[in-house]
């Protein structure tokens, strides 16, 4: 038997490997030539039994497939030049591309706005003024007119040749042709105001 | 010591009672005169014989509107009301009449270039229109209301005796 043979069956034995018939029987006759192997490979069960009890039981490496991954891919990086990866890249998507032109869009977008709201002026209703300017001169400021009455509009026109102001009211229910607004009423007749007048002075006499 | 504050307590209704009666609410600061014209393109004799014929300077002013252009303008009555410094006060220019009316209030302090007011026309009770508007002395401002037997009226404002 040759010194690599008995070296290899040796070791098989004393890792506690399976062994063959025919190995067995060749292990048989070194162990016959060489007894004192026997108490080292009682030794070496002892020994290995006692650093299984000393060390803990195997646990798996915590995040071992991110650490995987990332030691396959320096590995992959080490073998590929950077060339060779900058020719390999997927194509830029239209996202990525969108992804430069975004701000300086949102800017424009912004400013845009900006202007367009400083130019624009507010849309008239029918209830709001329309000013017709009548002579020279026209400093005055547009007043607000606020008529409840749907269907009424209001417009003021300035006068500055007689210094005076019109507001035209049209829409307005006409009065009964019947109503004599000559007709005088009794001195003993009290006016009667509107509820929102009666309600103030009422309140004016509480206080 | 004693004595002098025996007099206490009558000095403090005195006192009350003159704060009372100085309401500042209720001081005039202006006078607002609403005349009610009634411009027609009829004869005024048939439509409103009792009416007076209205002054040529309202006649003038309100007949450069199209509008408002008749060919003949009444004045169908007038009412002159203190402008309070904090209390609306009202205008009814056809006497006795409640169905054109004109509230008024101050808005602002008065100034020798006028005074703003808070103006309210009322229709039948109705509120029909509010504005906020600077007088002025000597100037007029015409509020062309509804019409009325084929004319309309018009209420001619103006604010007199200003109290800067």
């Amino acid at each position: 038997m040759s010194e690599e043979r008995k070296h290899e069956l040796l070791v098989r034995w004393m890792d506690g490997e399976f062994l063959e018939p025919e190995d067995q029987r060749e292990l048989e006759v070194i162990l016959e030539a060489e007894p004192e192997l026997t108490d080292l490979q009682i030794g070496q069960e002892s020994l290995s039994r006692d650093f299984e009890k000393a060390f803990k039981e195997k646990s798996d490496i915590p995040y071992g497939d991110f650490f995987q991954t990332k030691l396959e891919q320096a590995i992959r990086d080490a073998n590929n030049p950077i060339e060779e990866r900058k020719v390999v890249s997927e194509p830029v998507s239209w996202r990525s591309a969108l992804r430069w032109w975004l701000a300086p869009l949102a800017a424009g977008s912004m400013a845009i706005a900006f202007l367009a709201g400083t130019r624009m002026s507010p849309v008239p209703t029918s209830t709001e003024t329309i000013v017709k300017n009548v002579g020279l001169n026209f400093t005055d400021v547009d007043p607000v007119i606020y008529t409840p009455e749907g269907g009424v509009t209001a417009s003021v026109v300035h006068d500055n040749i007689y210094g005076a102001e019109v507001i035209l009211l049209e829409g307005l229910q006409p009065l009964d042709d019947s109503l004599d607004l000559m007709a005088k009423r009794p001195e003993s007749t009290e006016l009667t105001l509107p509820i929102e007048m009666v309600t103030a002075e009422s309140s004016r006499d509480v206080l | 010591m004693i004595k002098k504050l025996k007099f206490a307590p009558i000095l403090f209704v005195l006192l009350m009672g003159l704060a009372n009666g100085q309401d500042r609410g209720k001081e005039e600061v202006a006078q607002v005169r609403v005349v009610m014209l009634f411009g027609s393109n009829r004869d005024l004799q048939e439509v409103v014989p009792e009416a007076k014929e209205a002054s040529k300077e309202h006649a003038r002013r309100v007949g450069q509107l199209k509008n408002l252009k008749f060919s003949n303008y009444a004045s169908l009555g007038e009412d002159t009301k203190p402008v309070w410094r904090s209390y609306t006060n009202w205008a009814a220019p056809m006497a006795g009449h409640d169905e054109i009316l004109l509230s008024f209030e101050p808005s602002d302090e008065a100034s020798s270039s006028g005074l703003s007011l808070d103006l309210e026309l009322w229709q039948e009770k109705r509120k029909v229109m509010k504005v906020t508007q600077r007088l002025q002395s000597k100037k007029w401002l015409y509020i062309a209301g509804p019409e009325w037997r084929g004319g309309r009226l018009i209420l001619a404002v103006e604010l007199v005796g200003l109290q800067e």
